[in-house]
């Protein structure tokens, strides 16, 4: 293998060559004190310009160096501006450092180094401090939501622990989302399980100019996450107290009872289903059997029945009227005589019994101190959320340890631990939908409870249609991840502008899961005259295994020449090494409920999954994975004003074919720091513009990780027991041309600060050209296979990103106000697909009639030229008032989704009828089919951003933050599956009140009807239309395509700082803060769900834009103290 | 001069690092095979043969949605669009409402049928260029991947006509232009016949069953031989293929002994007499291995089943026993059930009919399949029943078809059928051949008596359309109009087109 980067590498190691050393005068002594406070500064940079020898301040802020007459010192320090004192006479100095605050004076961190943000030329955003202080958070994944232009963070589920998705200007990928790589301090790991509060910056590289240098794993961007480490100076010990109180987010109002068994019976009657068949229903029925009596409050209203009025039951009248209008048996029912029904109001019971409010607790303590030789940080944290959503709680306890020392004047050692265990057990069935969809719809006749106490809860019909509280009294489930990083380091200064550093580190995440179900019964089990019970009694344990290794070394040289040149080189390489190990053991037929564990378990199923990836039943499963990798980065200016940086990272990786298994990743920037050339700054304008650096970079970058990772070698996979014989397959086919995917990302952008850097923009043009992209093509079924994985897709995004911070009010002991501001904008375009024949490759998608050309049209799907995620439906233009509407306008109508017809027409089993809904005949040939479809919108936001307010007035301060995203379209599935009936017996959300009736002709709800989805003449597709009820995105009704633009305000923080003359009056306190925060209050948004952020599908991150009911975000009241000591 | 030399030495060290770590990079799989690490032992082609037999037995919900979900015996009752049990039909009613289109194809993709053709295609390459079991299996194996491939095609080419060919095996894909266009429906017929050929000389004097009648043997070859030569007898074949209908029927009944009808029709099915002195073929299904997989949608839900009752036995069902556990949505015609007659020991094993008891009578609700009544384990019901395909009163009828087309008496066929369906109740004057008025068309009483007898195994549909090549026993007895022939035949569902821009629609079915 021949490696292109071994020319550069040796240019950069002879480059390094040169340094000189000179005699030493006299010793210069000093003190170093803060602009903002007057306080003395430990661990200053004191260097002599141009010559190798430096020091640092001490705990007092003091130092000493010996230096000659006319030398410069150059004083830097983080988070303040450079200073360079030229030493004279004098040998002692008392140097005040002037604070670089503000956006643009900021350090971050780029990939194994730091920079200034005035030197950065490519676009890398970084998260304010303010925005992790207060709030406790089960994922500080949720920290990035609106606080970072060309990041869209959605939370798929409010469940507590769970990240969210994380998309980077718009994404990479066509069918395989991926998430942007996150490297915590240098540790590639997940960033779930970690305390916010240990957490020192977050920092986002965007282009590919700054993520090349994470090369084959940055396509979707790279989060670096930099976490606490020790800081010279007294020892400190902090407190942090947080205490949220959560509510569940109202969603949306179901009916009662009453008007249940109304419009339940009512549509069954406007379906035509007959008298049995509406008493043969679960919930407004009337079934007679002792189960259903013993569930279901309800009961004709008779004689016998009448005594239960003073028990708490109401009567309604039955729409199909008295029994007497239906014979069975040749004879009138005796038992309706009345034509009323009497039953108990059990509404909101179950719903009461699945949300509650709950209370989040978080204690986390640090400790930090050290001098100029050691440093050491430790914490601890303990976090615990139940999630609003009874049984899906999450609980964690983690812990820091690192430190450093110099074991010599020009050695460093440093190593760290951190350690986190936590549980996070979701909803019980782990499918959210179940509980926002099927618990909460309900039949509010059900009485969920077996006894008049309300302790033996009633099963009901499954899991998911009874009282989730059996269902969670018979499962018992834990779950445990445990992460560990253990990571050491050596910093060897060879000369003062010259270091290498090696580091160690190990990640291990694994995974405990258990879970056991007890014998269990449905509500017909219970009463059946020989009560029996399911004793499979599931039992699973589950356990996995990452182990992780990496190893660098880098060498990195910074040197001045002629007081102009800045030359900063870096060069490194990297093992990545990662083995998997998985096993689950899983049993049924226990003998008994009281042993949860496998050892009880007498029938073991073998694995018959076909995906060697995901297998199931019993199995043990092993992989690994491995990426070698050189890189490098070359950083010059010209007196900082002409700034460029090259990198680069050349990656080997194992899942790759061996031909293709090395790819090379450049990157370059260049950015020209207008406000320091003279002719600039003698110009009026300097005046008001105080910064300007334009800049541009170019990269690429890649991503492999859509690729398992023996993918390419082919699979033949176990295919479980036939006959007790073991069964292999050819199940994935081999790729061996298989290559990196290739993103090309031009980025313009600049950095501007305005009266002297009070306000400042950075703003960012990007045009990403993702070629090569692992891409499934759809194969043809004469193939035997579905899909095959190929290089062939290329996608474009491009936007815009803007950010803008403003001291409006800077008034240092009295009222300051900072406002922070940002948005992005991105727009995705299909370029290529992997060819199949058709016109733009086509892949899915659906031919309509297109009214500009009057020709058929593919749309939708996947096609070339076009962007992803456009949704097409049924355009419903009214409700048919009347039968005279219908023969006016739908007289020769044949709608071939429904099977029915106008007036005029023979076609189908059934009629359109007052009441149904009037489709837009996009076509006008007076037939309604898949043709007639218009575009409704698209499932992902195009604006994406936030803002925030931080206000503060002596010891008070305010801080507020808020989210947006505009431009997505959501399909409402959840409302169209209540309205239109889908499952049959279940309840109506109040809107159905609104359906068009005799009495209420004015109304954009149709007719109610039974179960929508059925066949006509008794089912109408009013709302499914083609889809059966399926949860699909396009070809439903218009109607319920709901705009997703929403504003929310995720923060609003009051906090009190004591006065520092009190604090040491207590002699023992050095800090203290109160503070009481109001998380994710409210959306302002047009949504009828609780929730209008874009839809995800659960246990992914691909946005499917359907809602089906999502875990909503819970409203938190906070209140916490903070002390340090 | 010293920090120079260190310098040089640790830039090129790193260098140098990844040059010696470069074959770290070579990982193999531990937990699955790569293609470069199978058919390298003869456990491997076992396991291999197996397999075809495990996808095989996943392509089952399609032989039986192909073989009769379009016929005369699912659907709602009249004035109803649910099941009696109230359980909607969820988009399975276009396959008997016979309303199937591009959207809606009731069986995609082909029935996913080139997967284990693809598989099939793939053993009997390597049988054929490596030399890893003993002569005895490879001659077996390729009987098996050669007549398990002519079924799959036989399936296809009834069902869409015009199918693409495919006897290579796919193991990687190096073009990307892949369109490929169906093969004339003839063509499609001559390798389903060259393939017969070839698995009955690979099995050649080998007609032992394996694995209790779960593999592929030369009679099950011998019997869909019998099908083919069958159905193009109909098709301008006549009586010369009729001969081979017989001679392969023949060759069976000669050279395989111990097939013979059950005395009782019921344990044909039953999960406690797999592979049966009746059964030929059928697709194995062990209690934790796997299950029917139309279960959930031929079977009620438990709690709604137990409202009703069971006239039959005088009783109300109760879901201890009555733990069906599925969702109906193809529910049985009432009309179905009364197709049989009472003293049919076939009616109540086939058809399990449901009761409404109002005022102390019974009133019929409806109907489902209780042909498979799987076994109870732990409380719930699994559906371990083998799915037959072939079995001995198949091949007496078939013969007796044959016979038929031949001018011969069909009589000793249909009457050792129907003697074992009426059992004590058989009377030979009644209900012999050709003493049922139905008798009066041997065709007719063939048909019906392949009705009664193979109800729920995927051969009704097939049975109508091959009797007659221009439908007109498809249009006779069931809802399809014969201005409507172009439904003899399935649609193409509009993702398979998309996939391949070379396949057309089925001729009359909509394009858009």
């Amino acid at each position: 293998m021949k490696f292109s980067y071994l020319k550069i590498g040796i240019l950069i190691t002879c480059f390094l060559l040169s340094a000189t050393v000179r005699a030493q005068v006299k010793k210069v002594t000093g003190t170093v004190i803060s602009d903002q406070d007057g306080k003395p500064l430990v661990g200053v940079t004191i260097e002599l310009k141009g010559k190798k020898s430096g020091t640092q301040t001490n705990e007092n802020g003091e130092f000493s160096i010996d230096a000659s007459p006319g030398d410069v010192l150059v004083v830097s320090y983080t988070g303040y501006s450079q200073k360079d004192v030229k030493v004279g006479s004098s040998s002692t100095f008392t140097l005040v450092m002037k604070s670089d605050v503000g956006k643009l004076g900021e350090v971050v961190v780029v990939g194994y180094g730091t920079q200034s943000r005035k030197n950065v030329t490519t676009s890398i955003a970084k998260l304010d401090k303010e925005v992790l202080a207060t709030a406790p958070r089960a994922n500080i994944g949720s920290a990035l939501q609106g606080t970072v232009s060309g990041l869209q963070v959605v939370n798929a589920t409010g469940q507590p622990g769970a990240n969210p998705v994380i998309i980077l200007r718009g994404g990479a990928s066509i069918n395989n989302p991926g998430a942007p790589l996150v490297v915590i301090d240098g540790i590639i790991r997940s960033y779930s399980d970690i305390a916010s509060e240990d957490v020192e910056s977050i920092e986002i590289l965007k282009d590919a100019a700054s993520t090349a240098i994470y090369g084959a794993r940055a396509n979707n961007g790279v989060i670096l996450i930099t976490t606490k480490h020790g800081k010279s100076g007294k020892a400190q010990v902090s407190y942090k107290f947080t205490q949220g109180f959560n509510m569940r987010r109202s969603g949306y109002k179901y009916m009662d009872a009453r008007d249940y068994i109304y419009y339940n019976r009512l549509g069954n009657l406007n379906s035509g289903r007959t008298y049995g068949q509406v008493n043969g229903s679960r919930g407004y029925g009337l079934l007679t059997d002792s189960a259903n009596l013993s569930s279901f409050d309800i009961r004709f209203y008779n004689s016998t029945t009448a005594s239960l009025l003073s028990q708490g039951w109401d009567t309604v009248g039955d729409p199909y009227g008295p029994s007497t209008n239906y014979l069975t048996g040749g004879k009138p029912d005796s038992s309706n005589i009345s034509g009323i029904i009497i039953f108990k109001n059990h509404s909101k019971e179950i719903e009461n019994l699945v949300f509650r409010n709950t209370q989040t607790q978080d204690h986390y303590i640090n400790v930090t101190g050290g001098n100029d030789k050691g440093r050491y940080f430790s914490s601890f944290d303990f976090y615990k959320e139940p999630g609003v959503i009874v049984g899906s709680d999450y609980k964690r306890f983690s812990g820091v340890v690192n430190g450093s020392y110099k074991v010599r004047s020009n050695v460093e050692v440093s190593s760290g631990v951190t350690l986190s265990t936590s549980s996070q057990l979701g909803v019980l069935n782990g499918a959210e939908i179940n509980t926002l969809y099927r618990s909460l719809a309900i039949w509010p006749t059900f009485n969920p409870w077996l006894d008049a106490a309300k302790t033996l809860p009633n099963p009901g019909n499954s899991a998911t249609d009874g009282n989730p509280l059996y269902w969670l009294g018979k499962t018992d489930r834990s779950d445990e991840n445990n992460k560990i990083t253990v990571n050491g380091a050596v910093k060897w200064d060879i000369l003062p502008n010259l270091y290498i550093r090696a580091t160690a580190n190990a990640y291990m995440n694994e995974v405990l899961d258990q879970s056991f179900t007890k014998a269990t019964q449905t509500y017909s089990n219970i009463f059946a005259t020989t009560p029996s019970f399911n004793t499979s009694r599931p039992a699973t344990s589950t356990y996995s295994r990452d182990f992780q290794q990496q190893y660098n070394a880098i060498i990195n040289y910074t040197k001045q020449f002629g007081g102009v040149h800045n030359v900063s080189a870096m060069l490194g390489t990297e093992y990545f090494g990662i083995k998997s190990f998985g096993m689950q053991v899983a049993g049924t037929k226990s003998p008994t409920d009281d042993i949860p564990t496998v050892n009880a378990s007498t029938t073991f199923t073998s694995n018959t999954s076909t995906d060697p990836n995901n297998p199931n039943n019993n199995y043990s499963i092993v992989s690994q994975y491995r990426i070698i990798s050189t890189f490098g980065r070359l950083s010059y200016d010209y007196d900082q004003r002409y700034l460029f940086t090259a990198v680069f990272r050349e990656d080997g990786v194992s899942s790759l074919p061996t031909a293709n298994r090395l790819g090379f990743f450049p990157g370059m920037s260049a950015g020209w720091n207008v406000h320091r050339e003279k002719f600039f700054q003698n110009s009026g304008i300097y005046k008001v513009i105080s910064t300007l650096k334009p800049r541009v970079s170019y990269g690429v970058n890649g991503n492999v990780s859509g690729l398992g990772r023996y993918d390419v070698q082919g699979v033949y996979g176990a295919q479980g027991l036939y006959n007790n014989n073991g069964a292999f397959l050819f199940t994935s086919l081999t790729t061996p041309n298989l290559r990196w995917e290739k993103s090309r990302t031009t980025d313009i952008g600049a950095d501007i600060g305005i009266l002297n850097n009070r306000i400042t923009f950075i703003f960012d043009y990007y045009n990403r050209k993702t070629s090569d992209l692992l891409t499934n093509l759809s194969l043809p079924s004469y193939t035997g296979f579905n899909t095959v994985r190929t290089n062939l897709g290329t996608l474009q995004n491009k936007g815009y990103e803007f950010s803008a911070n403003a001291r409006v009010i800077d008034n240092p002991n009295g009222f300051r106000l900072n406002i922070g501001a940002n948005a992005s904008y991105v727009k995705n375009k299909i370029l290529q697909l992997p060819y199949n024949g058709q016109p733009n490759n086509r892949q899915g998608g659906l031919q309509v009639f297109d009214p500009k050309s009057g020709q058929l049209i593919w749309v939708g799907g996947l096609q070339e030229g076009q962007s992803i995620g456009d949704i097409y439906a049924f355009k419903q233009v009214s409700i048919f008032k009347d039968a005279s509407e219908i023969a006016k306008s739908a007289g020769n109508r044949v709608d071939l989704v429904a099977g029915i017809s106008g007036p005029n027409s023979n076609y189908g089993t059934g009629k359109i009828t007052p009441g149904d809904v009037n489709w837009l005949d996009v076509d006008k040939n007076d037939t309604i089919d898949n043709r007639d479809q218009v575009k409704i919108g698209n499932i992902y936001p195009k604006w994406t951003g936030g803002f925030n307010a931080n206000f503060s007035y002596k010891n008070f301060s305010v801080y507020t933050r808020f989210e947006f995203a505009l431009g997505h379209t959501i399909y409402n599935d959840l409302v169209a599956r209540t309205l239109g009936n889908y499952q049959g017996t279940f309840n109506y959300i109040e809107l159905q009140k609104q359906a068009w009736s005799p009495t209420n002709t004015n109304t954009d709800i149709p007719k109610v009807y039974y179960a929508d989805q059925v066949a006509a003449p008794l089912g109408k597709k009013n709302y499914t239309r083609i889809n059966n009820a399926n949860a699909n995105l396009n070809s439903n009704n218009s109607q319920f395509y709901e705009k997703g633009d929403y504003l929310a305000c995720r923060e609003i923080t009051l906090s009190y700082d004591f006065d520092q003359s009190l604090l040491s009056k207590s002699k023992v306190l050095s800090q203290a803060r109160l503070f009481a925060s109001l998380d994710n209050m409210f959306y302002i948004t047009k949504f009828s769900g609780p929730t209008p952020e874009p839809p995800v599908a659960p246990g992914t991150s691909t946005i499917t834009g359907v809602y089906q009911g999502t875990y909503p975000t819970p409203r938190t009241i906070v209140l916490g103290v903070q002390v340090s000591f | 001069m010293k920090k120079k030399i260190i310098l040089i030495l640790s830039g090129l060290g790193l260098m140098l690092a990844i040059n010696s770590c470069s074959k770290k990079l070579d990982l193999a799989p531990v937990s699955s095979i790569s293609d470069a690490n199978f058919w390298k032992t003869p456990d491997q082609v076992d396991a291999f043969v197996a397999g075809i037999h495990t996808a095989f037995r996943n392509n089952v919900g399609s032989f039986q949605y192909l073989g009769e979900m379009r016929a005369d015996i699912f659907g709602t009752d009249p004035g109803s669009n649910s099941a009696f049990t109230g359980e909607a039909t969820q988009g399975v009613e276009k396959l008997w409402t016979n309303t199937l289109d591009g959207n809606n194809a009731g069986v995609s993709n082909f029935g996913n049928f080139y997967f284990n053709i693809n598989q099939i295609n793939l053993l009997i390459k390597k049988l054929n260029t490596t030399n890893l079991v003993t002569p005895a299996n490879k001659n077996y194996y390729l009987g098996i991947g050669y007549g398990m491939r002519a079924f799959y095609y036989f399936q296809l080419v009834r069902s869409w006509g015009n199918v693409i060919i495919q006897t290579d095996p796919v193991t990687r894909i190096d073009s990307f232009n892949l369109a490929k266009p169906a093969s004339s429906a003839d063509s499609v017929m001559t390798l389903i016949k060259s393939d017969i050929d070839n698995s009955v000389s690979s099995f050649g004097s080998d007609y032992s069953f394996r694995n209790q009648k779960g593999y592929w043997s030369k009679s099950a070859t011998l019997m869909l031989k019998a099908n083919v030569y069958l159905w193009t007898s109909y098709r301008g074949g006549g009586t010369a293929d009729a001969t081979v209908v017989l001679n392969a029927l023949n060759d069976i009944q000669t050279n395989v002994s111990g097939l013979s009808l059950l005395p009782s029709y019921a344990n044909v099915f039953a999960s406690t007499s797999r592979g049966n002195s009746e059964i030929i073929f059928a697709s194995r299904d062990l209690l934790n291995e796997a299950s029917l997989p139309f279960a959930n949608t031929f079977f009620p839900q438990t709690g709604l089943i137990a409202n009703f009752y069971d006239s039959v036995n005088n009783r109300k069902f109760n879901v201890a026993i009555d733990n069906w556990g599925g969702l109906l949505r193809a529910p049985i015609k009432i009309a179905t059930y009364r197709e049989f007659s009472d003293l049919d020991s076939r009616k109540f094993v086939s058809i399990q009919p449901a009761y409404n008891k109002v005022a102390g009578v019974y009133q019929i609700a409806g109907a489902f399949a209780n042909k498979y009544q799987g076994e109870q384990s732990a409380g719930l019901r699994v559906f371990t029943n083998d799915y037959p395909i072939y079995r001995y009163a198949d091949l007496l009828l078939l013969k007796a078809e044959a016979e038929v087309i031949l001018g011969q008496d069909p009589t000793n066929g249909i009457n050792l059928v129907r003697a074992r369906a009426y059992g004590a109740n058989y009377n030979i004057a009644v209900q012999g051949y050709p003493n049922q008025a139905i008798d009066a068309s041997p065709q007719e009483a063939i048909l019906q008596e392949r009705f009664l007898e193979f109800v729920f195994e995927g051969k009704r549909w097939y049975d109508l359309r091959r009797m007659d090549a221009s439908g007109k026993y498809v249009f006779e007895y069931t809802n399809i109009l014969s201005t409507d022939a172009y439904k003899l035949l399935w649609p193409i569902d509009r993702n398979t087109l998309t996939n391949n821009s070379a396949l057309v629609q089925t001729p009359g079915y909509p394009k858009f």
